[in-house]
């Protein structure tokens, strides 16, 4: 009796041990074969609809965009319902598109689009394959669509005004972004149409519109831009505080420091410009723009020395001939002095 | 729907241009803006004196409208401005004070009744019995947004070039009223009838000199900006006497534009080849085109300007 209950007991945990180290080292049916394997069993062309569309959502999520075709093609060919031809056309048409392939990208969204033709959703792919291959045209046709159903549509409002924008129809693009505003008051609208305004030169506008989000939000480019925007308007105080804001919240990006160190170079503020450039060339060695205006400063200052050494610096990092050209120039009229 | 793609295209790039210098740090742009914005504070003789030289081309002269646009936004000093036939009309336009969003307006809405009586019973006097037409209209067109202005009083040098029919000379015009000058620069022969000034017969200073650059010498340019408009004459349809006659002088003009192109600095050429002279129905397209040639010759333009200046001054 007990050699029995052992002997059970053994082979228990032999065929437990053998499981655990199966899962362990993934020997083990995958997904993909198990849903194979599910297709094989079945013969309901709905059951084997559905098994399709997983493995094809499987291979999309692995990036396999072939065979993921191949998986819905094959669900398409067992006819469907409506609600799950729409699904695939979309899908299939998020593959082309990924893949770059726009042609095949709006026949989908097109197939897609003639069954539910009142949903937003694919008219919004459809359009975003229509820009992708440049056809502006078709793409505006879409958004319009879009909105004539439904007014309010955020994406709607504010992919036509992006279109818009792309297009340099600034006057359009901005009374969709505002349309889109007042829909959804989000910062990236604000940024876009202060670069409306800027396209348009209202300076002001452009100024006012990224206050509104560098109030509650910050970040790096639109202090920039603000500090950018500043100095169109020579306002070189606000410049100022706004590139300086910019280097506060990411003191390793080099842009602010060159910025505001030209600004202060403008202003003959030489040596609080020195510093900023320095951090800037320390920051990224291989801007020759930093020790070019180092030197210019050195060079103002009357230390011709230290003019030429920066000045051969940059010229060792430089990186196109058009700079080289700049700065072996100037090196001449340094030596000339 | 390829003319719209081009137009999108233009203003894209134009939209980001403005913000290219910044992220990622485009060091060759950022410098070349510093210093450019040295160079735009100088004055001659401290600069090179900058002319800017306007081609004929009949409607696709629109086109200047949009180099003209690009220049201002870049503020690319002009100094002189001279014009042969639409180059002539929209450099008056321009060098006398009208601003550019208004030439643009002007263009957008022109048609040929505004410069000529296009009556039936005119053009049937045309074509049948050769009685030309006359471009008096075309000047009133001009006084009402030019006025009585001369030469001498216009806010940027300007010179203008027309032909003497009688003994073929070239007439460049640099004194007296801008806006008689600007209207025989402009009148095509057979087509409209000659401008009788002083004793002479004038038409369409293309005939003769269709891209002034040594006009813009004479007056002292140190650095010359040429914009042609010629045509692909090849494409166009002749189907009437006033094609004909377009087409011989798109055909002479083209072969002295070639002449004249190689005295420019550098010399900006829109893509308007597929817009006829005469078609003034393609204003949008011709401005268009204009931007987008001159976008594309901005940055050249800047570094040329730019190695044209004494260190003296740039650097100071």
């Amino acid at each position: 009796m007990t050699k029995r209950i052992i002997t059970f007991f053994l082979c228990f945990y032999i065929t437990f041990t053998c499981i655990v180290t199966a899962r362990i080292y993934g020997i083990e049916d995958t997904p993909e074969e198990l849903l194979k394997a599910e297709l094989n069993n079945t013969k309901k062309s709905g059951k084997k609809i559905n098994i399709y569309i997983k493995l094809a959502d499987l291979y999309e999520r692995s990036r396999e965009y072939k065979k993921s075709v191949d998986s819905y093609q094959s669900a398409l060919n067992l006819k469907p319902k409506k609600k799950e031809q729409y699904k695939i056309f979309l899908s299939l048409g998020d593959i082309y598109l990924v893949e770059q392939q726009y042609a095949s990208a709006i026949e989908s969204y097109k197939k897609a689009a003639e069954l539910y033709h009142k949903k937003e959703e694919i008219r919004l792919k459809l359009a975003e394959a229509f820009e992708e291959s440049e056809l502006y045209e078709q793409a505006l046709e879409q958004y319009l669509k879009i909105l004539k159903r439904n007014k309010k549509s955020f994406q709607g409002n504010y992919r036509l005004a992006d279109l818009y924008l792309k297009m340099g129809l600034n006057t359009q693009s901005m009374d969709y972004f505002r349309k889109a505003l007042t829909i959804k008051p989000l910062a990236d609208v604000y940024r876009k149409i202060s670069n409306c305004a800027e396209n348009k030169r209202d300076i002001d506008l452009a100024i006012a519109m990224l206050k509104q989000i560098t109030n509650d939000e910050k970040n790096y480019e639109d202090y920039m831009n603000l500090g950018r925007l500043h100095e169109i308007k020579n306002l070189d105080k606000e410049a100022e505080e706004s590139y300086s804001k910019a280097i506060e919240l990411d003191p390793k990006k080099v842009e602010a420091y060159i910025f505001l160190g030209i600004l202060y170079l403008k202003d003959k503020k030489y040596t609080p410009a020195e510093k900023l450039l320095q951090i800037a060339s320390e920051q990224n060695k291989d801007l020759g723009l930093s020790y070019f205006f180092i030197s210019y400063i050195y060079y103002r200052q009357n230390n011709l020395k230290m003019a030429l050494e920066k000045i051969k610096t940059a010229k060792e990092v430089s990186k196109s001939e058009v700079l080289l050209g700049f700065y072996k120039r100037f090196e001449s009229f340094i030596r000339s002095q | 729907m390829k003319n719209n793609l081009v137009r999108y295209v233009i203003l894209f790039s134009i939209a980001i241009s403005v913000c290219s210098t910044l992220y990622p740090l485009d060091e060759e742009s950022f410098l070349t803006n510093y210093l450019w914005d040295s160079f735009v504070n100088l004055k001659p003789p401290k600069r090179p004196k900058i002319a800017l030289v306007l081609g004929g081309g009949g409607a696709r002269g629109l086109a200047h409208i949009g180099v003209l646009k690009v220049l201002e936004e870049e503020k690319v000093p002009i100094d002189i401005v001279t014009g042969t036939s639409v180059g002539a009309l929209i450099g008056a336009l321009y060098c006398s004070g009208v601003n550019i969003e208004k030439i643009e307006n002007m263009a957008e809405n022109i048609g040929w009744d505004d410069l000529v009586n296009v009556s039936g019973p005119t053009l049937a006097k045309l074509l049948i019995a050769n009685r030309l037409l006359s471009s008096e209209r075309m000047e009133k067109y001009l006084r009402d947004n030019i006025g009585n202005l001369r030469f001498d009083e216009l806010d940027t040098k300007f010179a203008c070039v027309a032909t003497d029919l009688v003994t073929g000379e070239r007439i460049i015009f640099r004194e007296g009223e801008v806006v008689p000058a600007a209207r025989a620069s402009a009148t095509v022969p057979g087509v409209f009838e000659p401008v009788e000034y002083r004793h002479r017969y004038l038409v369409d200073g293309g005939l003769f000199d269709n891209v002034p650059c040594d006009v813009a010498e004479l007056l002292g340019a140190d650095f010359i900006i040429a914009v042609s408009v010629s045509g692909d004459f090849s494409k166009n349809k002749i189907s009437n006497v006033f094609m004909v006659l377009s087409q011989a002088i798109s055909i002479q003009g083209r072969l002295l534009d070639q002449e004249s192109l190689k005295m420019a600095d550098i010399a900006i050429q829109p893509y308007v080849g597929d817009i006829s002279s005469i078609d003034l129905g393609h204003s949008r397209e011709c401005v268009d085109a204009g931007i987008l040639a001159a976008r594309k010759s901005i940055v050249k333009l800047k570094h040329m300007l730019i190695n044209k200046t004494s260190d003296q001054y740039l650097f100071e």
